[in-house]
Formats: C-alpha cells, structure tokens, sequence
C-alpha cells in the first residue's frame, strides 16, 4: 500500500462527509473532495509537516467547498439550497430506527442550512471534523479570536433552534 | 431547553448526521485515478526569488520615477554659483553661503572660470514652449581690484554692460579711509544677462571675490495672472451692462460699487503683470567693487591651503549629495507608497483568487 492509498483510506471519508455538511449535496460533495485531493496532491512539496498538515488539509477541501458553493450562487443567482437534504434521505422504506436518523438528519441539515456560511464552516470543522479553533483558523484563513466568536455565535444561534434540542436525548440529560 | 444543547449533542447530531451520507464505493478509486495522474506542481516557496526579484525590481523602479520625477518638476535650486578663485589675500566664498535658493536660470556661459567642486549645472533658460516662459534672473559679483583702480573698473564694468544694451538702475560708492568701494546695479535684457555675467568676471585685473545668480520662473505666475485679468475684465463687463440697464439710484450705486471694486482688482492684477514683465525682461545685475586692502576682504586668519580647501570642498560636496538624496526621496517614498498600496492590494486579490482556487 503507497502512500495515496493509505492517505484516501484514512482520510478519504471525513473529507466527504465534511464536505456533505458544508454543501448538504453528495454529488456536490463528491465532486469538492475529488478537487482538494487532486490539489493536495499536486501541491504535496508544499504542504507543511507536523500539526499544520492536518489544517492545511482541511484548508484545500474547505476551498473546494467555497469554489462550489460561490460556482453555484452566481449560476442560481442564490446561495445553496437545500437539495442535500432529500438526497441525503433515501426515499424507499426504512425501519423504524431509519426513520428517525433519517428525520434527525433532515433536521440538523435544515438547521445548518439556515447558518451563514462563515458560521457553519467553523461549527462543521469544529464539531464533525474535530479541529481546533487554532487549525479552524488555519483552515478558513482567518484569525483564532474571529473562529472563537463564529463558533460562539453558531452555538448561540444552533442552542435556540428546536429542531436540534428536540432531539437532546432525555436520558443523556438526566445522567449529565 | 435551549441552554440544554451542549457540545458534546453538536458532536454527536453532526457525526450522526455525517454518517447518513455513505461513502461512495468508488470516490477513493476515482480519485486515485484523477490524482495518480496529475503532475506535482511546484510549490510556491521554490519561487521566492521570484518574488523577491520583482521586489526588487519595484522598488528601483520606484526610486527611478522619484529621480526622474525630482528632476522634472518644477524649476528649484537649480542654481548656479561661482565660487570665488583661490586668490591669497581674499577670504573664500564657498558654494553654500552664496548660494540662492529660487534659482533656475542658465548661466553656463558665465562660468568660464569656476572649474571648483560644488558648482552645479544650470538648467535652460526658457521652458521648451518658445517665448511663453517668464524667468526673473538676477545676480550678483563682488570683484577685488589694486589700489586706485575701484573707480576706473566700475567704469569698465558700466562700459561692457551699456554694449548689452544695459543701463544703471542704481550706484553707489564709498570710502572708508583709504580704501573705496563702489556697487552698481545694471539692468540688462535679459537675453543678454548671461553674456553681461561673464564679461564683468572677464575683466582685466580684476579678481572675482563670490558671484551668484539666480532666475525664478514666473511663468506659471504670468499665466495665473492673465486668466484672473481676463475673468475680471469679463466680470466688469458683465457689471457696466447691467449697470446701464439699472433704474433706480439705489441699484445704480450698488452696481457702480461692484464695478469700482473689480476695477481695484483688475489694475493691482495689472501692476502685478507689468512688474513681473519688467522683471523678466531686464535682469538685475548687482556689481561690487573694492580695493584687496579692503579691511572688509582681509582673511581673518592664515591662508587656506590646498588641502584644506580640498576637506572644505568635499564636505560641501557630501552635504550637497546628501540633500540631493534628500530632495529626491520625497518623490521616491511617495511613489513607493502608493506602489506599496497597490501591492496590497494585489495581495489581497491575490489571496481571495487563490483562496477560490487551491
């Protein structure tokens, strides 16, 4: 196994899935997380070692995601919409454990829909892809005290949504 | 209920959430095969020659324009001054003290014997548009004779400018003891002023203690001056036609008073024309003569010597070079602000593109 082999295994599906997020579109997804491959490994001399590696990373798919979101406003005349969220959602019966991943998904993605842009990238990296605000900053090119309050006002914004506290689990709460 | 969504429910509904997309099965092999083909760029860093080359580059660009743009602009210290010959018994005139300040006027052809460091170029006379230009030029000489020849050489001095078609504006003479001194101050056309300079410094037996010209180009003066004239003849025009269409006392004074008023103004405009055209048509040349027992022209102390001129005259030159840089960086650091701006703002572009782009 090659190094590009090891590195689309290991990182492959967290790009993916953080590209869904941010652009709620798979085919979307698919196309951005191709893109910033390519470019990482066009540009592998380039990229920094050690802490940075990881940030620089999800700087390239972040731009990715960017590139198609703004390609798609200009062509729309309107930001992102949410197709993602009947793609995501297959459409043939589902069990009843389905069912409800299916509707919770559709919520947090209705809920993230209706994000900016500038908050709903740092809440994705932050809270699905687990970066630190300083490699948020890294990674969305601007400053950690900026991260710090996007991330903050997303919180603020997300906490009074009841599409997600509806799905708070009870028990989780009552054992914390 | 809001304050009970914490972080660890965002971790746990967005990681949930992700995992609803599948993977697609053939994304990683797909993307092998795109990037397995793609050659390796070359990274940036490996072009940071580059970037500093063109650094480079714009800030000697930048200091080219300012030079070329100091030397381009408006007619200042452009001056020329005739240091005095290293004559035994004479005090020294260097360049600096007799140096004018609003000179632009040629005088190269009064410079046959002034061969010392620090005497700059002149630049021309008049201004490349033909007669258009205005240059009020003036100077003065300060000539060292024997005894009893100060009279006989204000004479000689008198002789040669009236051949330039010049005259004696003012004179004046002095005698402090034993020893006289004589100043007369010629005006002289001033396309003969140049030729009157070097034939006063020509003289036979005389020595040239100091001589400094100077021209200050009015031109641009003349010309603001003629448009104010023009606009208020226009403006006294406009007056005496209403005021022979007024009816009553009360309009009649009032518009008379407008008319008064502008007329003030158009004849101080003229006064100021005529004095600016008298000026630059005859040049003022001042002329002093004294005797070389002059207590005046004694040297305080003991002769220069070669070497010490030689420390003098290379200390006026890097001070003179070092005003030179001075008088130049202005334009230069003002040029490389606004590049350095403008490189800012490329840079900002540049990152946005790139951001798009990677």
């Amino acid at each position: 196994m090659d190094e590009l082999e090891r590195w689309l295994r290991r990182d492959y599906a967290t790009a993916y899935r953080t590209a869904c997020l941010v652009l709620r579109n798979p085919h979307d997804a698919e196309d951005a997380a191709l893109e910033a491959f390519l470019r990482v490994w066009r540009f592998r001399d380039a990229v920094p070692q050690g802490d940075a590696r990881k940030a620089w990373r999800y700087r390239v798919v972040v731009n990715a995601c960017i590139s198609r979101i703004r390609s798609e406003a200009s062509r729309t005349g309107k930001d992102d919409g949410d197709f993602g969220l009947q793609t995501a959602v297959d459409p043939a019966p589902q069990p009843p454990d389905a069912a409800e991943t299916a509707e919770r998904a559709g919520d947090v993605l209705a809920s993230l829909a209706d994000l900016p842009e500038i908050l709903r990238l740092p809440l994705v990296l932050r809270f699905y892809a687990g970066l630190s605000e300083k490699e948020i900053a890294v990674a969305i090119n601007r400053r950690p005290g900026t991260v710090k309050r996007r991330l903050y006002d997303a919180r603020q914004r997300l906490a009074l949504d009841p599409r997600l506290t509806a799905w708070v689990d009870p028990d989780l709460e009552a054992a914390r | 209920m809001n304050a009970m969504l914490t972080d660890d429910d965002l971790v746990r509904l967005l990681t949930e959430t992700a995992e609803t997309y599948a993977v697609p099965e053939l994304g990683p092999s797909l993307t092998r095969e795109e990037v397995e083909d793609a050659p390796p760029a070359r990274p940036v860093h490996r072009r940071r020659w580059v970037q500093a080359s063109a650094v480079a580059a714009v800030v000697a660009g930048a200091l080219l324009a300012g030079s070329l743009l100091s030397g381009g602009g408006p007619a200042t210290n452009n001056l020329q001054v005739a240091p005095a010959q290293a004559t035994p018994g004479l005090i020294p005139m260097s360049g600096p003290e007799s140096m004018a300040r609003d000179s632009s006027a040629t005088l190269a052809a009064a410079e046959p014997r002034a061969p010392q460091a620090g005497v700059a170029k002149a630049a021309p006379a008049s201004a490349p548009d033909g007669g258009a230009s205005r240059v009020v030029k003036s100077g003065t000489i300060t000539l060292v004779v024997d005894d009893k020849r100060v009279t006989p050489t204000l004479n000689a001095v008198q002789t040669a400018v009236e051949g330039l078609q010049g005259y004696v504006s003012t004179s004046s003479t002095q005698e402090l003891g034993a020893t006289p001194t004589g100043t007369v101050t010629f005006r002289i056309p001033a396309e003969n002023f140049e030729k009157a300079v070097a034939r006063v410094r020509t003289l036979g037996g005389v020595t040239v203690r100091s001589a400094a010209t100077s021209g200050r180009d009015v031109t641009a003066q003349n010309a603001d001056t003629a448009a104010q004239l023009s606009s208020l003849r226009a403006a006294r025009n406009r007056f005496l036609t209403i005021l022979s269409r007024a009816n009553t006392i009360g309009e009649t004074l009032t518009v008379q008073q407008r008319v008064d008023d502008v007329q003030g103004q158009i004849d101080r405009l003229e006064g100021q024309r005529q004095l600016l055209a008298n000026q630059s048509d005859l040049s003022t040349l001042t002329v002093s003569v004294s005797q070389k027992d002059d207590p005046i022209v004694q040297p305080p102390g003991k002769i220069e010597g070669g070497f010490a001129r030689a420390w003098r005259d290379a200390k006026y030159g890097f001070s003179s070079g070092i005003q030179g840089i001075v008088a130049r960086s202005g334009r230069g650091l003002l040029v490389l602000l606004v590049l350095g701006v403008f490189a800012i703002v490329l840079r900002l572009g540049w990152r946005l593109a790139r951001r798009r782009l990677v």
